[in-house]
């Protein structure tokens, strides 16, 4: 156990000069954009005066050669401090926080969604390989995959909005909650939750039940095809026993290297998506203030992306270790 | 077998999670029919009490009855909800509700009127301004409304340096600001340093701040910064129900890019006919719907009223919802054209660069500076063709350089309808050949050709560029059409000055005055002729200068008649030069489902200026 612990503090100061590398390429990258955050939202409005112009950006620092102002950035971010988003005059860390659970209720449910579907479903298919069940599941999988997300949304929307027309309110067209969400009981608020969920988890979570599924497929094929696996059953072991315990378990493993994968999408997965469904994550939040060159907002939207992709490949690594004893971690 | 069984239970969990969402949702999750809310509200009168003498025109329309809901969407997101710090529409808009001026624009008539103020006078020299508060105003918590909150607008918010509003900017007159005091409990007098007639638009229809709910914070300092902690006040992440407003609604709750909700504000200044206290309607709600498409299908599937209380409908949305007007039960509204401006313009400037070189080539810019070159290729833009296209029929064409909407706007101009012969015609006037292969020729006979720049964000100005290629091409002009980001392109005209046209829009104002920035041929937006800091070589056309005349002379003049005389001169003038090349406008079109009595919708205020005066019919 101190092994671990050691492998994990190691893997977590190495993280330390990549977050340094990524923050200084991000950036830079965001200043050799043209313009700035004060040229893209005043310069084009006849009421505003040159010297509103020069005053806004004295204010927010842009006028200062760009190494000064990533120094400064920099500094602050140390000290745990985002800054202040241009666009908001509010604390990013303030602003996060509102999104934060908007993002992780839409993140985790879908990745509930997902797997709680895709690897049975996955099993399933190995067991019942070229069978008229798999045939008929695979090719329903796959033409979801096939729809990009952000259109499969625009035409769940679009059948939700035509089935209202019979059922009046039957289904909210977009949101996270309903308006009088404030006013309700409770229980009332988890099924209004719930309800607003199904859309968007759909949406999100659909395409990926192929990948998933036949990830699992996959690794599940091979491992029956071992001998330990034919061994198993020579000797006379339950069918269940050797596909459950033996065979499925051993598959899982390249899973668990995936799922550090999805862990980094939890927080930055959905930006497009979820404008089309109204959902209030941080997505939408950072696509619009790397559009706008709100760099404090943009430059926390980056760093916490990176910050979960390396944290989700240490979880998975662990999350490995744990789950198969013959893999040691080795920093 | 086994699979069998493990494929029945997943199959079985999956319909029992689908069956508890939809067995026990609809009461729960959707919006209450008839308008029932029970936000509660703190003020001691639930049900408004009456007011005795109504002032005239109190209201446009019948006397409604109260009760019920209007809910709408938005496109963007609120940024901050301290209106003197606000510089975009989605945060303007919905602070809009709450917090009033002294004055108003009438949306009927664009003419300015009481609101706070129930009179002013100004002075035989047009400098002093006296205005009378209305008796016995309240902010929605209670407090009294009086010259004291307009003196702490002003002079502790607007003219605080260390405050960074935009209102200072609208405000400055020349270089210098207004005085404002307070003479007693109602009445305020303001002087201006000299006559200028955009004063009412601009000064008496700030908002007004609640002082006793915002003087600490303009006192207190933040020890990070030395600036006052009223640069912080109010953000997305203040609670809402805190701020107290002089207008129709107050919040009764904020959720970021979710919604927000409105509740009564019981103590609301306006009453209807008979003296019963406004708003009729108990609340309202704007949903923040980012996607259009998404926001279409919100409002046919009637969880909106209003689709859009910040922009008007797109025309792809326009073929779709009118068939379903009868069906769905909502009236689609024309308010008359938009307010903006979109134009094709030239480089014109003779300045050069620091090293000597020019910004336009030199054969290019006596092109765009000839007169005749400029008119030919107005008349060679098929607007007809954009209109059919691009807007799918949902505009027309720009002919002023001022808004349709303007009462200052003047149908006395000169036009240039589509007609290539009188373009060839005009050409052939400035000795431009076209030669055998078709190309057309300069007198000195290089082929005219150019590059045509729009920002790339803008899918409509990509298209209508596209349109100016082919309908230039029919004159032999060969144009390379460029499509940059806005801030590349803003880049180029306002500081690199490496462009040769542009089709860009601006956006209007029902006073001209306001177009001071672009108009003045010094001004920041005069991008046809743009002077730098560093120019050497800039220099201004007689009729620029003339331009310059006429908008000294408008901004002085107080007498409307004569105001308006000024900037039709103006507007001949400018339409005589044809310095831009106007394209079209589009006509703002507002769904809105039938159940509103007293609605009205204006080319000034959209559908729910007069949100006030709505009431539920059924």
């Amino acid at each position: 156990m101190a092994r671990m612990f050691r492998y994990i503090l190691q893997r977590l100061l190495q993280m330390l000069p990549k977050l340094l590398l990524i923050s200084v390429i991000t950036f830079g990258i965001s200043k050799l954009a043209p313009g700035d955050y004060v040229s893209n939202k005043m310069m084009n409005n006849p009421t505003v005066s040159q010297e509103a112009i020069d005053r806004e950006r004295t204010r927010l620092g842009l006028d200062q050669p760009v190494p000064i102002q990533y120094l400064k950035w920099a500094k602050n971010f140390a000290t745990g401090d985002l800054g202040e988003s241009y666009d908001y005059r509010e604390k990013v860390s303030t602003l996060i926080g509102l999104k934060l659970q908007a993002t992780l209720v839409l993140g985790l449910s879908a990745f509930l969604f997902t797997w709680l579907i895709a690897l049975p479903l996955g099993i399933l298919m190995a067991v019942k390989q070229y069978s008229w069940f798999e045939k008929i599941f695979s090719s329903v999988t796959f033409f979801f995959l096939g729809v990009p997300d952000f259109f499969l949304a625009i035409l769940l929307l679009m059948g939700a909005a035509w089935w209202n027309q019979s059922h009046p309110g039957f289904f909210p067209i977009g949101g996270m909650t309903g308006p009088d969400h404030a006013l309700m009981g409770p229980v009332q608020q988890v099924v209004d939750q719930a309800w607003h969920l199904i859309i968007p988890v759909l949406a999100v979570g659909i395409g990926s039940i192929a990948i998933l599924q036949r990830r699992m497929r996959g690794n599940l094929l091979d491992i029956l095809g071992e001998e330990y696996v034919r061994t198993a059953r020579a000797k006379g072991l339950p069918e269940n026993t050797v596909i459950y315990k033996h065979a499925v378990r051993n598959a899982l493993n390249p899973m668990i290297t995936l799922l550090g994968f999805e862990f980094a999408s939890l927080l930055s997965g959905f930006a497009i998506i979820e404008n089309i469904i109204s959902w209030p994550g941080l997505g939408q939040m950072m696509l619009d203030a790397l559009l706008k060159q709100d760099v404090n907002l943009a430059m926390a939207g980056v760093m916490t992306g990176a910050l979960m992709l390396l944290l989700g490949n240490l979880l998975a690594d662990v999350l490995l270790a744990l789950s198969d004893p013959r893999i040691k971690l080795e920093a | 077998m086994t699979a069998h069984r493990s494929f029945r239970v997943l199959l079985a969990a999956c319909t029992a999670l689908l069956v508890a969402c939809t067995g026990t949702d609809r009461g729960g999750s959707t919006t209450p029919k008839g308008g029932k809310p029970e936000w509660p509200t703190d003020a001691t009168t639930v049900k408004p009490a009456r007011v005795e003498a109504p002032p005239p025109d109190a209201l446009h329309g019948g006397i409604g009855t109260y009760g019920g809901r209007l809910m709408a969407a938005m496109i963007s997101d609120p940024k901050t909800f301290n209106l003197a710090l606000a510089q975009e529409t989605s945060s303007t808009t919905p602070l809009g509700f709450l917090f009033e001026g002294m004055a108003e624009t009438n949306a009927l008539t664009g003419k300015m009127q009481e609101a706070l103020a129930e009179k002013w006078e100004v002075s035989k020299d047009n400098l002093t301004y006296t205005f009378t508060l209305r008796k016995g105003l309240q902010w929605s918590d209670g407090k009294p409304l009086t010259a004291d909150d307009v003196d702490f607008t002003f002079n502790r918010i607007v003219f605080n340096p260390d405050i960074p509003t935009d209102w200072r900017d609208i405000l400055t007159i020349g270089d210098a600001l207004p005085t404002v005091r307070k003479l007693d409990n109602l009445r305020i007098q303001v002087r201006t340093p000299k006559p200028f007639a955009p004063f009412l638009r601009t000064f008496a229809a700030l908002p007004i701040l609640p002082k006793h709910a915002l003087e600490a914070s303009v006192n207190e300092k933040d020890p990070k910064t030395g600036k006052p902690r009223f640069n912080e006040m109010w953000t997305i992440a203040t609670d809402v129900t805190t701020i107290p407003g002089s207008g129709p609604f107050m919040f009764a709750e904020f959720v970021p890019s979710q919604r927000i909700v409105y509740k009564r504000n019981p103590y609301y200044w306006r009453v209807d006919g008979q003296g019963n206290r406004l708003p009729y309607l108990d609340g309202m709600v704007i949903f923040i719907v980012k996607d259009q498409n998404a926001g279409v299908l919100k409002f046919t599937s009637g969880e909106t009223d209003v689709l859009f209380v910040d922009a008007p409908l797109r025309g792809q949305d326009f073929g779709a919802l009118q068939p379903k007007q009868k069906t769905s039960n909502f009236t689609i509204y024309q308010a008359g054209p938009d307010f903006g401006t979109l134009f094709l313009t030239f480089n014109q400037t003779r300045d050069v660069r620091p090293n000597g070189t020019p910004y336009v080539d030199k054969v290019k810019g006596t092109w765009f500076r000839d007169i005749r070159f400029r008119r030919a290729l107005a008349h060679a833009i098929d607007k007809q063709s954009i209109i059919r296209n691009v807007y799918l029929g949902i505009a027309q064409p720009q002919i002023s350089c001022e808004s349709q909407t303007s009462p200052f706007y003047s149908k006395d101009v000169t036009v240039y309808p589509f007609d290539l012969a009188k373009a060839q015609n005009l050409l052939a006037e400035a000795g431009y050949r076209k030669d055998a292969g078709g190309v057309l020729r300069d007198p000195a006979g290089h082929a005219v050709s150019f590059t045509l720049n729009t920002n790339s964000e803008n899918s409509e100005r990509k298209q209508i560029a596209q349109i100016l290629k082919s309908d230039f091409a029919k004159l032999g002009i060969d144009i390379k059409f460029q499509p940059i980001t806005f801030n590349v392109l803003v880049e180029k005209t306002s500081s690199s000055l490496d462009w040769e046209a542009v089709l860009m829009g601006f956006t209007g104002s029902l006073d001209p005055a306001n177009g001071r920035n672009i108009w003045h041929s010094e001004g920041r937006l005069h991008m046809f002729n743009q002077k730098l800091a560093k120019s050497t070589a800039w220099q201004p056309e007689p009729w620029e200068k003339e331009v310059d005349r006429l908008f000294e002379k408008g901004a002085t003049t107080l007498d409307e008649t004569k105001r308006k005389e000024i900037y039709h001169g103006f507007q001949r003038l400018v339409s005589d030069q044809v310095p831009y090349l106007y394209i079209a406008n589009r006509i703002q079109l507002y769904p809105v489902r039938n159940r509103f009595g007293n609605l009205k919708v204006t080319p000034i205020g959209g559908p729910i200026w007069n949100i006030w005066g709505l009431y539920m019919r059924d």
